[in-house]
């Protein structure tokens, strides 16, 4: 009897737990099978992302050609060294520094640069290859054909575009939106890089527009970045830096308060954009040379 | 003692097959991306290839909305492609201008579609001042089955791809 007192109790715990483990993707939600569509908390199913709002941030090819539309020249040595590659070694780090060389990749082959858009390809290749997306080259086939078409700027595109489709598609495939996310994060600070050190006799009205702009996603990409979860310290800090930089943009008095903004027509004060090229510099530097 | 345990195991294999049953709806997953993917592609030129995202959509016995937010360059021409062949249940998809923490319900969407249109495409209008556009796939309640259907739509961007034009077409550079 005594044993019985031990084992029916512990048997309804356990009738309990399974209960609870297993009956959580069919019970019933009656309160919230409304006529009206409403946000609902998504339960755990299967491999499907928890979170109902999601990101659509546009690739690193697609921010240098509006940079380029702007008139960004190419300037020599404002690109990440592909001798770095070596120095990054947490999976954090390779990620964001995969999203710094895509930018440079961009950068230098909408500019005509192919030799050394060779070299930030063997880069992106090595990274690839480091988080476990080797296969976004299609066993090496991709790579041949960029270094083949090195003289046909258009053939070149082409294959950074299918990378591209690549690593949406591997993204998607294996659920890794997060991974999107911190790669995204890298090549948005290195296009910004670019855009505020390949200015050197622009008038300023010209830089401001283009910065100002690629402000339009900064709050995007704060909010895709919140969503990724186990962040390492540098992520992390990564990410303050840029909250701290929307804070600082939205909370300027040449934006604040301001329900439409023309970015074509909008003045910042030099001081301001000085201050916004500091923390974008900082922040790049911290990614491409890690302490 | 021996009914106590022919009870005790009677209520065990009871929990376990309430347990069971739960959890043992086959999921039926309808989303071909590949074949979508292809067919989007086809239906950007002449747009260059910027992005692309699937959403899944899993079907249940209530309303959902999933909403997707698109931040959008200035002075930047799109087209956005959607393909619903991957969805065994029609649902409906609104493209507006604000969040939906920020919406009105008088708001009227840029742009609807039903999915049974399987694939449509939405240019933002030139000159349009937002900086984000805001998809909503509305999913409606289904009844229950004994399996749990799945499906997705895939959503593809393009921008104008003036940059070719502009270097001459495909220079030859080095």
């Amino acid at each position: 009897m005594k044993k019985l007192k031990f084992i029916l109790p512990l048997f309804f715990g356990v009738a309990t737990i399974f209960s609870a483990c297993g009956g959580g993707e069919e019970a019933p939600k009656v309160e919230e099978n409304t006529t009206d569509f409403e946000y609902t908390a998504e339960e755990e199913v299967e491999d499907e992302p928890t979170e109902q709002t999601q990101y659509f941030l546009p690739s690193a090819l697609q921010i240098g050609s509006v940079f380029q539309k702007s008139g960004l020249q190419y300037f020599d040595g404002i690109v990440n060294s592909p001798m770095n590659v070596e120095k990054y070694e947490s999976k954090n780090a390779k990620l964001l520094n995969f999203g710094t060389y895509s930018a440079d990749l961009a950068y230098c082959v909408l500019n005509g640069q192919n030799q050394v858009a060779l070299n930030q390809m063997k880069a992106l290749r090595e990274l690839a290859a480091g988080v476990g997306m080797q296969s976004i080259f299609n066993s090496e086939a991709l790579f041949g054909k960029f270094e083949r078409n090195l003289g046909n700027q258009d053939s070149v595109i082409e294959v950074m575009v299918q990378i591209q489709e690549n690593v949406d598609m591997f993204i998607d495939d294996n659920n890794m939106q997060s991974m999107a996310n911190i790669i995204f994060a890298g090549a948005w600070i290195e296009g910004m890089y670019i855009g505020v050190k390949a200015t050197s006799d622009e008038p300023e009205s010209k830089i401001t527009g283009r910065l100002a702009e690629q402000m339009v996603i900064l709050d995007n990409l704060v909010k895709a970045l919140g969503t990724v979860e186990n962040k390492t310290e540098d992520l992390s800090n990564i990410e303050k830096q840029l909250v701290d930089l929307r804070n600082y943009f939205n909370g300027l008095e040449e934006i604040k308060g301001k329900d439409q903004i023309n970015f074509k027509e909008i003045e910042i004060s030099i001081d301001h954009l000085r201050s916004i090229a500091d923390r974008v510099v900082k922040m790049r530097t911290q990614i491409v040379q890690p302490v | 003692m021996k009914k106590i345990l022919f009870g005790f195991g009677v209520l065990a294999l009871m929990a376990f097959s309430y347990t069971n049953l739960n959890s043992s709806r086959e999921i039926v997953n309808y989303c071909d991306k590949e074949a979508s993917k292809e067919k989007c592609k086809k239906a950007l030129v002449p747009y260059r290839y910027s992005s692309m995202k699937v959403t899944d959509v899993t079907f249940r016995g209530y309303n959902q909305i999933k909403e997707v937010t698109i931040p959008l360059f200035f002075d930047s021409k799109y087209r956005f492609v959607f393909n619903t062949e991957g969805l065994p249940h029609d649902i409906k998809i609104e493209i507006y201008d604000k969040h939906s923490t920020e919406r009105k319900k008088k708001d009227e969407p840029l742009f609807s579609a039903e999915s049974s249109q399987k694939q449509f495409n939405f240019e933002p209008e030139e000159g349009f001042a937002g900086t984000n556009i805001y998809v909503n796939y509305l999913i409606p309640a289904v009844e229950p089955t004994s399996d749990l259907e799945k499906g997705c739509v895939v959503l593809m961007s393009g921008f104008e791809n003036e940059l070719s034009f502009d270097s001459g077409g495909g220079d030859e550079t080095n």
